[in-house]
C-alpha cells in the first residue's frame, strides 16, 4: 500500500494551505474575468469641522466606487461665507478602486459661519 | 513537508513508493517550518520593504497577478522536483509540498505586511490581495529554498544520487534568477537604468553579464560547478554561459512584464530594462543555480 508519511500537523498545514491557495486562485480568476477597464468614480464626503492650532480642520474622505484606479486626485473644498471665501486642496496620490483615503483641509475662518462644499474633484488615469 | 529530515523510509523503492512508512515526528516538522520561515524572510524581506511592491497591488491587473501565482507555482514544482526534495519523491509529494509552501508564503507575507502597517482597513479588497499576492509569492520560494537548503544533511536529500539534466538545470537557473533578480524587478531604479543608458553602455553591461556567468560557472572553482556544469571545452563553456545568460534575460523580461514595466514603453526601453536587470538575473542563474543544488 502506498501512503505518504506526513503527520497530523503537516496534513493540517497542507489543508489550510490548499484552502488559501485555492481561494486566492479563485479570487484572481473571478477578478480577471469580471474586471473591466472602466473609469474611476470618486465620491467625496466632508466630516464635521474641529478647531485646531492652525485653523479649523475639516475631515475629507474620498472613496473610489469605479472600476479603475484614480491617480493624483485633487479635491478642492470651498468655504463660502460673508467675505471672499476660502479654498483648500487635498491631493491623494493614488485611489485604487474599492479603496478609501482620508485627510484634512484647514480654513482660517470658522466653517460654522459659512457653508462648506466640494468645489471640484480631478484625477488622472495611472 | 517531505524534506531533508525524511526518516530513512522503510521499504522505499525507486520511484518513491513506500511499502510501510512511519509518521514523521512533530518536532521534525516544526524544525522544518522554522527553516522555511527563516528562508522565506531571508529571500523576500527586501521585496516586502519596497514601496513599489505595495503599489503593485493596484498597478498589476488581476490577470497578471494570476500569471504571477501560476508562474510561482511552476517554479516551486520545478525547484522541489529537481533540488528541494529527495530524487525519488513522487509528483504528488512535490505538488503537496509546493501547495504547502505557497500557503505558508501567503500567511507569512500577509502577517509581515500587517506588522509593517501596509494592510489597513482603508484599502480595498483587491488592493489588499494584490499586495499580499505580490509580496507573498517570493516568500513562498524562500520558504521552499529555506526548508531544503538551510538545514539537514545534503546526503539525506539525496543530492549524492541526483542527476539533473539540461531541462532541470534550466528550471533551477530560472529559480535562481528569480530569487536574486525578483527583489530588484519592481524598483524604479531598473526603469531609470534601462531608459537612460546609451546603447553602447547597455551592450557593455550585457557583455559583462555574459563574462560574469562564464567566470562563475567555469573559472572560479565555484561550489558545485564541477559536478553540475562539468569540464567543458572552449566552445562548450561559451555555450554554457550563453544559455545561462539567455535564461537570465528570459527571467528578467517575464518579471519586468509582471510588474508592468513594459507597459507603454518603446522596444528600446524594454531591451534596456531587461539587460539592466539581467546582471542580477545572471548572478542568480549561475551562482544561485549552483547553490540551490547543494
Amino acid at each position: 500500500m502506498t501512503r505518504l508519511d506526513k503527520n497530523g500537523l503537516e496534513w493540517s498545514v497542507f489543508a489550510i494551505a490548499l484552502l488559501l491557495v485555492l481561494a486566492t486562485f479563485g479570487y484572481l480568476v473571478r477578478e480577471a474575468l469580471t474586471t473591466d477597464s472602466g473609469p474611476p468614480d470618486v465620491a467625496v464626503s466632508l466630516g464635521p469641522p474641529t478647531r485646531g492650532a492652525g485653523g479649523h480642520l475639516v475631515p475629507v474622505t474620498a472613496e473610489n466606487h469605479g472600476t479603475g484606479t484614480a491617480e493624483e486626485v485633487r479635491i478642492t473644498v470651498r468655504l463660502e461665507g460673508r467675505g471672499p471665501g476660502e479654498e483648500a486642496v487635498l491631493v491623494v496620490p493614488y485611489l485604487p478602486r474599492g479603496s478609501r483615503r482620508s485627510g484634512w483641509v484647514t480654513f482660517r475662518s470658522d466653517p460654522a459661519a459659512g457653508s462648506l462644499r466640494v468645489a471640484g474633484v480631478a484625477f488622472q488615469a495611472p | 513537508m517531505v524534506g531533508p529530515h525524511d526518516p530513512p523510509a522503510c521499504g522505499s523503492l525507486p520511484g518513491g513508493f513506500l511499502l510501510h512508512a512511519e509518521h514523521r515526528k512533530v518536532s521534525d516538522s516544526l524544525e522544518e517550518y522554522g527553516r522555511g520561515i527563516a528562508g522565506g524572510l531571508l529571500f523576500s524581506l527586501p521585496l516586502l520593504y519596497t514601496a513599489e511592491v505595495w503599489d503593485a497591488g493596484f498597478f498589476i491587473p488581476p490577470h497578471r497577478q494570476l500569471a504571477y501565482l501560476l508562474g510561482t507555482f511552476v517554479l516551486l514544482l520545478g525547484y522541489n522536483r529537481y533540488s528541494g526534495m529527495h530524487p525519488h519523491a513522487r509528483w504528488i509529494e512535490v505538488v503537496i509540498d509546493s501547495v504547502e509552501e505557497m500557503g505558508i508564503g501567503l500567511v507569512l507575507g500577509a502577517l509581515l505586511l500587517l506588522a509593517l502597517g501596509r494592510l489597513t482597513p482603508e484599502l480595498g479588497l483587491d488592493e489588499v490581495m494584490g499586495r499580499v499576492v505580490v509580496g507573498a509569492l517570493t516568500v513562498a520560494i524562500g520558504v521552499s529554498v529555506g526548508t531544503a537548503q538551510l538545514g539537514g544533511d545534503p546526503q539525506q536529500r539525496g543530492t549524492e544520487e541526483r542527476e539533473v539534466g539540461f531541462g532541470g538545470q534550466v528550471v533551477l537557473g530560472v529559480c535562481g534568477a528569480v530569487l536574486v533578480a525578483g527583489n530588484m524587478a519592481p524598483t524604479e531604479e531598473i526603469v531609470l537604468i534601462g531608459l537612460e543608458l546609451p546603447p553602447l553602455q547597455l551592450a557593455a553591461l550585457a557583455l559583462f553579464s555574459l563574462l560574469l556567468g562564464l567566470l562563475i560557472l567555469f573559472f572560479s572553482d565555484f561550489r558545485g560547478a564541477r559536478r553540475w556544469v562539468g569540464p567543458a571545452t572552449g566552445i562548450g563553456r561559451l555555450r554554457g554561459a550563453i544559455v545561462t545568460y539567455a535564461v537570465a534575460l528570459l527571467a528578467s523580461a517575464v518579471s519586468l512584464w509582471l510588474f508592468g514595466r513594459f507597459d507603454h514603453v518603446p522596444l528600446a526601453g524594454v531591451v534596456g530594462q531587461t539587460v539592466a536587470l539581467g546582471v542580477a538575473a545572471t548572478l542568480g542563474a549561475s551562482a544561485g543555480r549552483l547553490l540551490l543544488q547543494q
